[in-house]
């Protein structure tokens, strides 16, 4: 074609994209004029996905979610003493050797559905949780009967002597809903209520309602007008909790401001952060640790010198300052730091490589010589770290230890089959559902009909039998409980049952410009929005 | 036929599975009674064969199963993913092309000289990056250090509390245009950026590889050496001509190189936490999920399939002389 | 190909040397192919000689130093230290060994099982032959890295179940490319005569079919180590390859990813040792492409 009309169509194709484009700023800027009101939104990036929403059976990581949409009838804050708090239940009494419980309700409170909350619901919440009975509904297992004796009444009658306040304020399974789901649930088109729940709604009484929820990358919560407690100015009106898989991604929200809360960054660089004027980095005590459960079943660790020798070869100091850069502590014991039933006097290994030889020379091996097969979480940097460390000290007692990382369901698959065949050394984290020191003695050291967590295979009735009268008695004498569970730890200590390594503390990474935020290790990963302010 | 194989293998392949997926199926602390009622729940405790004809018979009515990990259908899971990995992957083939077509022209058009060499050398480099590295040094430099583009995700939170994005197909960018949502359209570029450009790196070096070795035996060919003795501007033989035919072979090229671009986008993905199909699959993976994983293989595969028929059908309509 | 049929074997194989030194001369003439041939030398040396070299071996192998943690590089430690304070230079060094031998495995086993294979379907054809191909197809349909990942989730992972994976995934596309040359060469006249004379089948694949398959194979090998570097490095990063404390490179980069926001010599120098490495098989495997592809040699041979 020629040179003029080829000019001619150059020029034609310029103007169209400069108008395009221009078009696009209008756009963007009129789009953006057109937001005179802002909603106060906070953003919470967190590590994990959540997979469910329904209350009575929820036992992972929606914990986060639904503790701001739901309330139990009592709180566990452990920096109240005695640590139960009123939620929904305003006071309550146990009598009849703590086999009676009577809770007495809060008024004038309203589901987010305008239904009116009352003893009938706490009822029909129990109860759906104990029927369906899944995720945690376990903890309701004393109870035989629920009654309703006036409309903020409600008693439940127990078949043995139990701590109904510890299992009233549990993490899991102690949520208070709407009696109405069901036909809130038909109403929508669905099978059943927990089709309801998963498909996005919620039948809560707490601050925030559901009102997006993507379970695997995102979801919101708006304020609920209604809510008992009030509102004030500065409180936010919009909650959102991101799935950030990466740590460093999440680190670079909170610097940039994206995400106003974060949960896990690396912990190498929170000393960076500390320096940091725009965010505020949080510590508190974490009710989790790391327990590495010796094969009490297959030798050598049937023997207790070996398991004593090892005890002593860990690098326990190094490991909190180089792995997990101090925020962290060595365990004393299978209660973590800070949880009522944690006791700084009982004995504690540290390490003592004189004494680990001695050890294993008394026990009949002074040059070691085992081949020992330990496994761990496949992706946790610090598990890793921590076994690095264990491998490379092990060498000293001459004992060559093939670390391998394997998914949760392969390595707990290995340890529940033949013990024999087990792995010697199985790396674990714990926290606990009930918020006691039972609830540690009872899944890890407590003798099992079929393994389940009990995964070094300490079998010992003497042991089980103190824990069993701790429990019966928590009810009625917490005193004397918790005197029965130090010694019972006293006892898997000296038994040196399993490696105690280290407790987690808990890093929360929040802007400057709010305030008011308290972590609460009983609820782990929980954010209380309704706790937050905005200063800035 | 060829698809059948590929579920017969997965399925025997992700079955040898040591693990337990009832015990992934119910969570972190569960009971003895709650892991015994899910593996019945699940179909676990049939025997294998019976597994397998089960998942069939609910394959061929679309039923690609319920995710062990993520209690969703298979189904929903892969079709949402499936739609954000396509747009980071047309996106980086797309900025493939334009980029590599430009370099690889030029380069022929100076061959053995210095600027062929130097594209040259970008298209090695292009093909032999590590596209998990590339991502991370992409990071380092443009996000962390100069602050030019966002870490990851797809779209910031605010943009999406405060625009938030109606999703009609799917892709971020198409979606926004539809809508008028210039805000969003802005912020979904702006995240696509980093990631299209670590996974645009294989496809450019390929691309420029092609088109300068079809360039050149152009270039060679008795007719363009007669077109340039009658006088047609050079310009015009490299586009027209020769470029036409570098394109076909091109075309073909990129179809061929898209599974190894599927699999780079499933590591960019995860770099760049985007929750695509290839963030889902590896997930699954490292989870054991085996439904998951069955679905994911089995949609990616059908793509591959189509993909390479579409290619085949592309060389047939172009060459006459290739048959199917 | 008739012509070198009829001629002595001796007199072939001259033939053959002449061509091998004006192809060895073509290729180190070329700047890009002898920096390649430079850089995959380098690393030989580097995974023969290194661990003698290396500054500190005992880290590299996996002893901790934790009061050295993530120091940046220095006149100490060159590259830097890693989370546990181990010399990253040191176990890069040792990760060479690693990432040439991952690679030469894989390779040449799934050579070593897909050549003769594609070589027999090629030369019998037929029933057998397709059998073959369709089980071959089978394989290939599957996104390359895919099968490999489920693979190597499902075993477990290590480095030896990478490999495994590997090998499971690489080695239909040798085969493939066997049957190809076979079909072609099985009707080839000296094919023929050799089958009339009464050369047994086995004897005829081994000494005509397999030479002729060898060519283009050897070339695809050159560039599919640099790329099985890459995979396996892929498949360490997702956790799937090698394990802590192994020093390789893929396992690096991935645990590197958590700290290289603040500390970013720990991602970038084993990713830079991949990159180089690979490059170099590339540069080599791209000039010996363009130094035998007939169509390209044209000018320079004129």
């Amino acid at each position: 074609m020629s040179q003029v009309k080829r000019n001619l169509w150059k020029l034609v194709a310029i103007v169209i994209i400069v108008i395009v484009v221009a078009a696009g700023a209008l756009g963007y800027y009129y789009q953006t004029q057109q937001k005179p009101y802002v909603p106060k939104i906070v953003t919470y990036a967190v590590i994990s996905e959540m997979v469910t929403a329904d209350p009575s059976t929820e036992f992972s990581n929606s914990i986060m979610t639904l503790s701001n949409l739901y309330e139990p009838l009592i709180w566990y804050d452990p920096s109240q003493s005695p640590p139960f708090v009123p939620a929904l239940a305003t006071s309550w009494e146990s009598s009849n050797n703590s086999q009676t419980w009577t809770f007495h309700l809060r008024q004038g409170v309203k589901f987010h559905d305008g239904t009116p909350f009352d003893a009938t619901a706490v009822k029909y919440s129990i109860e759906r949780t104990m029927t369906l009975g899944q995720g945690a509904a376990f903890i309701w297992g004393p109870v035989s009967k629920i009654n309703v004796l006036d409309t903020y009444t409600v008693q439940f009658i127990l078949t043995s002597p139990t701590p109904l306040d510890v299992i009233a304020s549990a993490s899991y399974g102690a949520w208070i809903m709407s009696p109405n789901i069901d036909n809130l649930a038909t109403a929508a088109g669905f099978t059943d209520a927990s089709a309801w729940f998963n498909a996005g709604h919620d039948a809560g009484t707490g601050p925030y309602m559901l009102t997006k929820w993507d379970p695997q990358n995102e979801i919101v919560m708006d304020k609920f007008a209604d809510y008992w407690g009030g509102w004030k100015d500065d409180q936010f009106d919009k909650a959102v909790i991101k799935v950030v898989r990466d740590e460093t991604v999440q680190e670079q929200m909170i610097k940039s401001g994206e995400a106003q809360v974060v949960q896990q960054v690396p912990f190498a660089d929170i000393p960076s952060l500390q320096g940091d004027a725009n965010v505020k980095v949080y510590t508190s005590p974490q009710y989790q640790n790391l327990l590495g459960f010796f094969n009490n079943k297959k030798f050598p660790f049937n023997n207790t010198l070996v398991r004593q020798a090892v005890s002593y070869v860990i690098p326990y100091d190094q490991i909190i300052t180089g792995v997990l850069h101090g925020f962290g502590s060595q365990s004393i014991g299978p209660i973590p730091y800070g949880m009522p039933g944690h006791f700084d006097d009982l004995p504690k290994y540290t390490y003592d490589l004189n004494k680990a030889k001695q050890l294993l020379a008394q026990a009949g091996y002074p040059n070691g010589g085992f081949k020992l097969l330990l496994t761990y979480m496949t992706g946790d940097t610090r598990e890793e770290g921590t076994v690095e460390m264990i491998k490379s000290s092990l060498k000293d007692l001459n004992i060559e230890l093939d670390i391998r990382a394997m998914t949760w369901t392969e390595q707990w698959s290995l340890a529940q089959g033949d013990p024999s065949k087990a792995q010697d050394i199985f790396v674990m984290y714990w926290w606990p559902t009930l918020l006691s020191p039972y609830d540690f003695l009872l899944n890890l050291f407590h003798s099992e009909s079929s393994v389940i967590f009990n995964l070094g295979y300490y079998y010992h009735p003497d042991v089980d039998s103190v824990i069993d009268q701790g429990y019966a008695l928590e009810g009625s004498d917490k005193t004397q409980a918790f005197g029965l569970y130090k010694q019972a730890q006293k006892m898997v200590i000296d038994d040196a049952a399993v490696l105690f390594l280290w407790d987690l503390q808990d890093i929360h990474i929040v802007r400057s410009s709010i305030s008011g935020f308290k972590y609460n290790p009983a609820y782990t990963t929980v954010v209380f929005f309704y706790l937050l302010h905005s200063t800035g | 036929m060829v698809v059948l194989g590929v579920i017969l293998i997965t399925f025997i392949v992700s079955h040898v599975i040591p693990g337990n997926p009832a015990a992934l199926w119910v969570g972190a602390h569960p009971t003895a009674q709650q892991i015994q009622r899910a593996t019945e729940e699940l179909g676990l405790n049939k025997p294998i064969y019976v597994q397998f004809y089960i998942y069939l018979t609910n394959l061929l009515r679309g039923d690609l199963g319920v995710s062990i990990r993520t209690h969703d259908t298979v189904l929903s899971d892969v079709a949402t993913g499936l739609t954000a990995t396509l747009e980071l992957i047309i996106s980086a083939f797309l900025i493939a092309v334009v980029a590599g077509i430009l370099v690889g022209v030029f380069s022929a058009s100076h061959r053995d000289h210095v600027p062929d060499h130097a594209g040259r050398l970008a298209a090695i480099f292009g093909v032999s990056m590590p596209p998990f590295w590339l991502a991370m040094i992409l990071q380092i430099i443009f996000s962390q250090t100069l602050h030019v583009f966002p870490l990851g995700s797809r779209m910031s939170t605010q943009v999406s509390i405060m625009y938030p994005l109606k999703t009609i197909t799917g892709f971020n960018l198409i979606d926004s245009m539809l809508t008028f949502n210039f805000v969003a359209f802005g912020d979904s570029f702006w995240h696509l950026a980093l990631p299209s450009l670590a996974l645009a790196a294989y496809p450019f070096g390929l691309t420029v590889r092609m088109i300068r070795t079809m360039m050149i035996e152009v270039l060679q060919e008795n007719y363009t050496r007669s077109g340039l003795a009658w006088g047609l501007p050079s310009r015009l033989i490299l586009f027209k001509y020769a470029l036409k035919n570098a394109i076909s072979s091109t075309v073909i090229a990129l179809g061929m190189s898209f599974a190894y671009t599927l699999t780079g986008a499933f590591l960019d993905e995860l770099i760049f936490v985007w929750p695509g199909l290839g963030t889902y699959t590896a997930l699954s993976i490292l989870a054991l999920d085996y439904p998951a994983i069955m679905g994911s293989v089995i949609v990616v595969a059908i793509f591959y399939v189509i993909i390479n028929l579409l290619v085949d059908i592309f060389q047939a309509f172009l060459d006459p002389r290739v048959t199917l | 190909m008739n012509e070198a049929a009829s001629e002595s074997i001796p007199v072939q194989r001259q033939q053959h040397f002449r061509e091998l030194r004006v192809f060895l001369k073509l290729v180190l003439k070329n700047p890009l192919s002898l920096t390649g041939t430079a850089i995959i030398v380098f690393f030989v040396v580097m995974a023969v000689v290194g661990p003698f070299i290396a500054p500190y071996p005992r880290q590299a192998e996996g002893v901790p130093d934790i009061a050295n943690q993530l120091r940046p590089p220095d006149w100490e430690h060159w590259f830097g230290t890693d989370e546990l304070g181990r010399d990253l230079l040191s176990r890069i060094i040792f990760g060479a060994r690693i990432s040439l031998m991952t690679s030469a495995a894989v390779v040449s086993v799934a050579i070593i099982v897909g050549m003769p294979l594609g070589a027999i379907a090629g030369y019998y054809g037929e029933r057998l032959g397709a059998v073959i191909m369709r089980v071959t197809d089978m394989f290939l349909a599957f996104p390359p890295l895919l099968l490999a990942l489920v693979v190597a989730a499902t075993l477990g992972g290590s480095l030896l179940n990478a490999i495994l994976a590997l090998i499971i995934t690489w080695w239909p596309w040798y085969t493939r490319l066997a049957y190809g040359q076979a079909s072609a060469t099985r009707n080839l006249p000296y094919v023929d005569s050799a089958r009339a004379i009464g050369v047994g089948d086995a004897k005829i694949i081994a000494r005509h079919i397999l030479p002729a398959t060898l060519a283009p194979i050897l070339i695809q090998a050159t560039l599919d180590l640099g790329s099985a570097i890459i995979a396996a490095a892929g498949l360490s990063f997702l956790g799937l390859g090698a394990q802590p404390p192994t020093p390789d490179w893929g396992l690096m980069v991935n645990m590197g990813k958590t700290y290289f926001l603040q500390h970013w010599w720990y991602a970038t120098f084993p990713g830079l040792a991949i990159l180089v490495l690979v490059l170099g098989f590339n540069l080599l495997g791209d000039a010996i492409r363009e130094a035998t592809d007939p169509k390209l040699s044209r000018r320079r041979l004129i």
